[in-house]
């Protein structure tokens, strides 16, 4: 095992843990293992590849220069002097960052249930094995804060001056603190309610709730400010209390602005001490939270069998072959059973629900509504169409994705319609229903006169979807581990499937411009889309 | 063997031989396996009994030899058509945990071609007698280890192949659910049907597999009937034999030093 760089950081501090009765050379090395497991992670599945030799790096770090580039974007939040709203906003974009990585791709290291049977089956003190697991979370969480804030921080140094910096380094920390306990706070109060395979069902969808709240929190802190004669002007409200990001927002007006307003200074000393509270109070659920894990793995529930007579019409009707049909059967099932794919997934379908609201949102406060209604503003549903990468390249990926032997050693005929069905399935259940309900919504507020510019953004989508899947590196359904999946797929070809999107909603725009045009391209669209389920994967 | 004459040859591995990177895992497999023979495929860890497997159903690729499966060369087959015929039990119990033994059984049912309602019907009968009725709409993930391995026995049988593969077959079994096993595979080959068999437990392959083949370093040490193994061998138990023909004989030695090993404190 490699003598990580973190953890030779962290020697340093020994004696912080061991006053807090920490066995600390135990928890250096579960920590050390666990770093060493996130490096090692299992490449792929068919046994042909085992003469390869795979390189030991650690995935998430490589994925961490995407954070440096959105940080690039929140330094222009450093410049001036408006620091209750630079910091405010700056807070708030980071949070969610931040807390969104942290929901989708560290509740596995949260909710490990093999810690039960690995370390508490050993002489080791509880709290050791809740420190370690705080470790380890912390340290990708610096990762990630550190990667968000590097060039903010770096933009701070020259333009604020360092004092500022430190505030704003620790700052940063006492953030971190604070989506720990929330992270925690929710998984505990799920973990207390429920218990087996319903409470993992649970955790997903309540993740989904996390992160559709958190973006129309945002929304809420967009809402203090009010641009008025060129000067933004904050507005107190008591909700405000509720809302982190304006603490720390408060702190820095406060310390460099001298305000004095008694709601920021009380805002200002809650940036300091709630933090430290939350960790506090954190550290003492720790040993409740650990105990409620064990139900993960407990399970009672009732077992009962579900056929629907609508999905079996739908498949037959969308599915001409005999084996794509039982693929996008297989499909369904897995996309509705499988946690690890509805809690990658269901946020980005949350957020395809929102985004295009999002974005409307403002421009109605701006205008009246029927202003909004004659305009071409319905071209948002566009947004919607993110969700699409997200979903495919999850697909390919399952926790059990050893079982993919399944396939090798039955008939199958072709894989091309491994791939259809399965496409269809994601289309048919998660796509096309997010985006209908979009487009609903939409057609209530632009009129009917929108109908048929919604029927191509359908024709558009479903094109889309399979423009996108020859981006991707395929792989046959439920086949990869996530892990592998992240590593073969890199933020080109992310940005170029965001691209194409693009694209489309260009092209729309364009159409608009054509009397009549709308209605030739919707043929024309039936065409295409005919021939490219067709012809694109008959390469595979 | 004169009656193999008249049997029908079922597979047939000329020469075959693979390596990972350096290491050379078989090292020329010549066999032949006639309708209705239960074969004991039997040999030490890594000695590349799951890879012999593996090859035969597609699994690995690499080899060079020929592997000849109903009477057609597998590497010929585009349409992997021969393996409708085979049913497979993994060493490891892969599967799609998060679905129910209803799901994932009509799934693979449908994979090898019955009908959804035949496999559905099939699957719920079978597991019935395994004695799987309570959690058959259960997700697998919360199944103990001998429910997840009778879901793979049900799943490798559903389309009524005429080889099977089985690896541990018989692992996490409790002692009722094994005499069901071994009753159902003696059964199976009585119709005709070809059973290959890779166990470490050498009392069940010396009563059940009426040939036993030993596998060492790559390579075929041992092939016939237990009676001939013994003949061979003089050796009284098949323990015994496996033990003779790897060169293996210092197992209260080693048995030794590791307890005293274990005393160090």
């Amino acid at each position: 095992m490699k003598n990580f760089t973190t953890l030779r950081i962290l020697d340093r501090f020994r004696w912080i843990f061991e006053k807090l009765g920490i066995e600390y050379e135990i928890m250096r090395k579960i920590v050390q293992l666990k770093l060493t497991m996130d490096q090692r992670r299992v490449p792929t599945v068919f046994a042909n590849q085992t003469s390869k030799k795979t390189k030991e790096r650690n995935v998430f770090l490589q994925s961490l220069w995407v954070y440096i580039f959105i940080g690039l974007f929140l330094s222009i939040f450093m410049g001036g002097e408006e620091y209750l709203f630079q910091m405010t906003i700056f807070f708030s974009i980071a949070m969610f960052m931040v807390m969104m990585s942290m929901i989708s791709d560290f509740s596995s290291v949260l909710l490990d249930t093999r810690d039960n049977h690995i370390l508490h089956t050993k002489p080791i003190h509880p709290r050791t094995i809740s420190a370690a697991k705080i470790i380890h979370v912390t340290i990708y969480l610096f990762f990630i804060t550190f990667s968000l804030t590097f060039i903010p921080l770096l933009v701070t140094i020259f333009n604020q001056g360092v004092l500022f910096f430190l505030v704003l380094v620790l700052e940063l920390i006492f953030m971190n603190f604070i989506i720990i306990l929330l992270t925690a706070c929710f998984y505990l109060l799920v973990l207390t309610f429920f218990d087996g395979e319903r409470l993992k069902d649970m955790i997903a969808y309540i993740q989904i709730a996390l992160s559709i709240i958190l973006t129309i929190g945002y929304q809420f802190v967009g809402r203090s400010f009010r641009l008025s004669n060129m000067d933004i002007v904050f507005t107190p409200e008591w909700w405000q209390f509720l809302l982190p990001p304006i603490w720390f927002g408060s702190l820095f007006e406060v310390i460099f602005q001298g305000e004095r307003h008694l709601f920021l200074l009380i805002y200002a000393v809650m940036a300091i001490v709630m933090p430290i509270l939350f960790i506090m109070i954190y550290v003492r659920l720790m040993p409740t939270f650990e105990r409620s894990i064990q139900k993960l793995s407990s399970n009672n529930g009732i077992p009962r069998k579900q056929r629907n007579r609508f999905s079996n019409w739908l498949a037959r009707r969308i599915c001409t072959d005999r084996e794509e049909r039982i693929f996008y059967a297989f499909t369904l099932k897995m996309m509705k059973n499988e946690r690890e794919f509805k809690l990658k997934v269901y946020p980005s379908l949350g957020l395809a629900l929102i985004f295009p609201f999002i974005f409307l949102i403002p421009q109605i406060n701006d205008g009246s509504l029927q202003e909004i209604g004659s305009g071409n503003k319905f071209l948002f549903v566009y947004f919607s169409m993110m969700m699409v990468s997200s979903i495919l390249l999850m697909l390919g990926t399952s926790e059990k994705y050893k079982a993919a032997w399944i396939y090798t050693t039955t008939p199958i005929k072709s894989v091309a319609s491994i791939y259809r069905g399965a496409l269809k399935a994601a289309l048919a259940r998660l796509v096309l229903p997010v985006m209908c309900f979009n487009m609903l919504v939409f057609i209530v507020i632009f009129g009917m006169r929108i109908i048929p510019d919604m029927v191509v953004i359908f024709l558009h989508t479903i094109l889309f979807t399979v423009i996108c899947s020859t981006i991707y590196n395929r792989e046959i359904p439920f086949s990869q581990s996530a892990e592998t999946s992240k590593q073969s797929t890199n933020f080109g070809q992310s940005l170029l499937v965001l691209s194409i999107a693009g694209v489309f909603a260009t092209y729309h725009y364009l159409l608009l411009k054509v009397d009549y045009a709308i209605y030739l391209n919707m043929v024309l669209m039936v065409v295409v889309n005919k021939f490219a389920w067709k012809k694109v994967f008959q390469k595979f | 063997m004169s009656k193999d004459i008249t049997r029908k040859e079922v597979l047939s591995l000329r020469d075959l031989r693979i390596s990972f990177g350096t290491k050379h895992v078989l090292q020329g497999i010549d066999l032949t396996v006639y309708e209705g023979q239960i074969i004991g495929y039997i040999g030490p860890n890594g000695a590349g009994k799951s890879t012999t497997v593996k090859i035969m159903l597609g699994l690995v690729q690499g080899y060079t030899g020929e592997v000849t499966i109903f009477g057609q060369n597998i590497a010929q087959d585009e349409n992997n058509s021969y393996k409708g015929r085979i049913g497979y039990v993994p060493e490891v119990a892969e599967i799609y945990d998060s679905l129910s033994a209803s799901e994932y059984l009509t799934f693979v049912g449908e994979l090898y071609g019955l009908s959804y309602e035949k496999a559905e019907e099939k699957a719920n009968r079978l597991a019935t007698l395994f004695g799987l009725q309570d959690v058959y709409h259960t997700r697998i993930a919360s199944y103990s280890k001998g429910m997840k391995q009778k879901v793979l026995l049900i799943a490798s049988l559903l389309h009524n192949p005429d080889l099977l593969f089985l690896d541990e077959p018989l692992s996490g079994l409790d002692a009722n659910s094994v005499m069901i096993v071994k009753e159902i595979m003696a059964q199976l080959a009585a119709e005709g049907k070809t059973i290959f068999y890779s166990s470490h437990i050498m009392e069940v392959v010396e009563k059940i597999s009426n040939r036993i083949i030993l596998i060492n370093g790559g390579q075929i040490v041992a092939d016939g009937t237990f009676e001939e193994l013994q003949k061979d061998s003089k050796e009284g138990t098949l323990e015994q034999i496996f033990n003779q023909l790897t060169g293996f004989h210092e197992h209260q030695q080693m048995a030794k030093e590791f307890v005293s090993i274990v005393q160090e404190v």
